[in-house]
């Protein structure tokens, strides 16, 4: 330890510029392998979410963007056509998110409403951290309706407090009573971006049945049929959805099925992955190399310390295990720089008063942050590897002789 | 190439160095007139993330010039102190530092111009970088001493 | 017989450079014994000190020293001799110019893990006096003079008490009076502890004054 620390405090930090250089790389490396491992990360999981909607008979609405909707033309009596029609012939998965209202809460955040019903809600499986599970066969305006709230909402509006608001959707004075509190970070993957996250610590749900369906407006019904999952359906049946919505709605939707779903996936989301993790290996090769060069360069001014060391009594092991530990230190402070800028930016969600992105997490990281640390931690112990052996070997090549201080 | 204090090795990194902080600056650039969201929103929300610190990726990649200068007059002082003693004075030494250095970076300049015209970028992206360097150039000139 | 090393070297090969040096050349020699070392440039005399003082291994022929066979200890156990058994005394340019003199000369005592002892300390105090040299101690090298230097390294190699002390050109750059109280230190070591000297040099004044002088010849 003792002669770790004449090495950095008496030999290395002496040349100060070569060590601001060194951190400087691999700092570029670990951010490029931090945000590279959560974006792998985060498509991974957002796609475990939408394979369970990967089902024989499932098919999934997709607005056709080849398609040039004009939703301004579309009458709440078309799209109460649309859902009577639904509701007789078809089981079908429907959630609504995104309608904002202000609600007086803690943190002072924007309250999102999130509509769901009941086989979307089986599909998704929140969990909850207090209370009961959504019931969906209340009476809409009769009784009060039972919703779930984030966790951030859980300390203004516990577990059986009511909430008594007006509705967005179908703009009438709602009595809601809270039944059950979302688990930390509860949160849903876009199906065409499963990398972006929308996170319902600052949302509602609320359950959406039949009777509700009829008395909500027209942006949840359009908004609704945006992701709109057939079950237990059939290719043929999809289409008659579709020439459906063509007729009474004048939008162009497309149903895929599981297979296309895949195909889709094997085209586009590995593709993107394949890329991504390309680039970065591109990346982090020519980083590398730069940081190699510059650690060499520390050898070239070093040399005359090292001989003298190695002279009195340095061996090459001991050098070795100097410069593991001077890595490991320079890895960790590099880590911890990662750490505060990531916890600064998941920070950032909050100061902005952005809800759908506000998560709760230790040091304010979430779970993929600290998934993506991990392996950058193991990219990190590859990166220490490359460099020391190879300083290890240049050292090792030029022979420690008096002749080198002479 | 006798009175300089570079050798071909020295040239060839400095030269290396500069390309790789104009190619970068180019790319970042270059991405941004790709329209990925159409290609991919995985590939445009990575590719975001990272050009969000674009110029200061670019600043940290420059710092690496620094190292090189630093590391190439701590190497040179013997020779400085040589140079000096068989007849030459600081003055010209650091008057042919600058004009090497300046040498090296525009031709290093140059050679990126045919990336811009490859990625049909405007020729003056790098010239921010040109800047930067020549400040380098300049700063570390008064860093030529003698052993 | 009693002997502290006996080195037998059938070569020395620069295999890059292409050629070999002390082709079949044997040595023994006696504790407390002052022998130097003479010959042209480039016959080998550096190369023969890197391997007297174990910092280079790659040649073909035995070297056993304190009675151990050199080729059969590790790297660790060279780094520990290296530390303990022989002190290098080069030119006054071998010491790290970013440490101050002090910290240059207690180097060996970290590496043997004295540095904090109390008898270390008390030997460190002794020697600086015995040297002369408690004035420039917070100096850094390019601070002091050639001789102050030359002292500063002569004081390095001889704080672990080493039982060899090899020196190389030790007083090349110094004056007359530096010169002589250099080698006055070193011979009063040798007689004081019965400390083995053997010193390279160009110098055959200064190889003159110890007991025995081997010239290296070169391969012509």
């Amino acid at each position: 330890m003792r002669i770790l620390r004449f090495f950095i405090t008496r030999i290395f930090l002496k040349r100060w510029i070569l060590v601001l250089g060194m951190i400087i790389l691999l700092f570029l490396a670990n951010y490029l392998s931090f945000t590279t491992a959560r974006s792998v990360i985060s498509t991974f999981q957002g796609y475990q979410e939408i394979e369970t909607l990967n089902q024989e008979g499932t098919f999934i609405s997709n607005l056709d963007p080849n398609s040039e909707a004009d939703f301004g033309n579309i009458k709440i009596d078309d799209t109460q056509k649309v859902y009577e029609y639904l509701n007789n012939n078809y089981t079908y998965a429907l959630q609504a998110n995104g309608f904002v209202t202000s609600l007086d809460n803690k943190h002072k955040m924007d309250v999102i409403f999130n509509y769901i019903n009941e086989e979307s809600y089986k599909i998704n499986q929140f969990r909850l951290s207090q209370g009961k599970h959504l019931n969906f066969n209340y009476k809409f305006n009769k009784e009060k309706m039972p919703v779930l709230v984030g966790a951030g909402l859980a300390k203004t509006y516990p577990v059986g407090s009511n909430i008594e608001i007006t509705d967005p959707v179908t703009q009438q004075l709602v009595n809601l009573k809270v039944q059950g509190v979302l688990k930390k970070n509860s949160h849903r993957s876009n199906f065409y971006a499963p990398n972006s996250k929308t996170y319902f610590n600052f949302s509602i749900f609320l359950p959406v049945n039949e009777g509700f369906i009829q008395s909500a407006g027209r942006d949840l019904h359009v908004g609704g049929l945006m992701d709109i999952a057939l079950l237990d359906s059939t290719k043929e049946k999809a289409m008659n959805v579709k020439e459906h919505l063509q007729e009474n709605l004048g939008l162009d939707f497309n149903f895929f099925n599981q297979q296309e779903n895949f195909n889709y996936f094997e085209d586009y989301y590995v593709d993107s992955l394949k890329i991504i993790c390309t680039i970065t290996l591109i990346l982090l090769i020519i980083i590398v190399c730069l940081a190699v060069w510059n650690n060499l360069v520390c050898i070239r001014l070093m040399i005359k310390d090292f001989t003298i060391n190695l002279l009195v009594g340095l061996s090459y092991s001991k050098l070795r295990a100097i410069f593991y530990s001077y890595f490991g230190i320079l890895f960790s402070i590099i880590i911890a720089i990662l750490i505060v800028i990531t916890a600064i930016n998941r920070y950032g969600f909050w100061l902005s008063k952005d809800s759908t992105f506000a998560t709760y997490g230790i040091f304010g990281l979430i779970s993929m942050d600290w998934m993506a640390l991990l392996i950058v931690l193991f990219i990190d112990f590859i990166i220490g590897f490359t460099i020391v052996e190879l300083t290890i070997r240049k050292i090792k090549s030029i022979p420690i002789s008096v002749g080198v201080l002479q | 190439m006798k009175y300089s204090l570079f050798r071909f090795i020295d040239v060839f990194e400095a030269f290396a160095i500069y390309l790789i902080c104009f190619a970068s600056n180019l790319i970042f650039i270059y991405v941004q007139t790709l329209n990925l969201e159409e290609v991919s929103y995985i590939l445009e929300s990575f590719i975001k993330s990272i050009i969000d610190y674009q110029v200061t990726i670019n600043f940290f990649l420059t710092f690496i010039i620094i190292v090189f200068h630093y590391q190439f007059l701590n190497r040179k002082k013997t020779e400085i102190s040589c140079r000096i003693l068989v007849g030459d004075t600081m003055v010209h030494i650091i008057i042919r530092y600058i004009l090497h250095s300046l040498a090296i970076l525009v031709f290093s300049f140059l050679l990126s111009l045919s990336l811009n015209f490859y990625l049909e970028l405007k020729v003056t992206s790098n010239l921010y970088l040109v800047v930067i360097f020549i400040i380098y150039i300049l700063i570390s000139a008064g860093q030529v001493k003698r052993e | 017989m009693n002997r502290i090393m006996k080195l037998e070297i059938q070569e020395k090969t620069f295999k890059k450079k292409g050629f070999s040096i002390l082709n079949d050349f044997d040595l023994e020699v006696e504790p407390g014994e002052r022998l130097s070392i003479i010959g042209e440039s480039g016959v080998g005399k550096t190369s023969l000190l890197n391997i007297i003082g174990l910092l280079d291994t790659q040649y073909q022929g035995s070297y056993t020293l304190f009675d151990s066979s050199v080729k059969d200890l590790s790297r660790n156990k060279l780094a520990e001799w290296r530390n303990q058994k022989i002190g290098f005394v080069l030119q006054e340019s071998a010491l790290i110019h970013s440490l101050t003199i002090e910290d240059n000369i207690k180097l060996p005592l970290m590496y043997a893990n004295i540095e904090k002892d109390l008898t270390a300390q008390d030997h460190f105090k002794q020697i600086i006096n015995k040297i002369g040299i408690e004035s420039i101690l917070k100096k850094k090298p390019l601070e002091c003079s050639g001789g102050q230097r030359s002292r500063a390294v002569f004081a390095r190699a001889v704080m672990m008490n080493p039982q060899i002390i090899l020196s190389d050109e030790p007083t090349a750059s110094l004056d007359l009076e530096n010169k002589e109280k250099i080698i006055n230190l070193l011979f009063d070591m040798n007689k004081e502890f019965n400390t083995t000297v053997i010193t390279v040099t160009h110098d055959l004044d200064l190889a003159n004054r110890h007991e025995r002088i081997i010239t290296l010849e070169g391969n012509e």
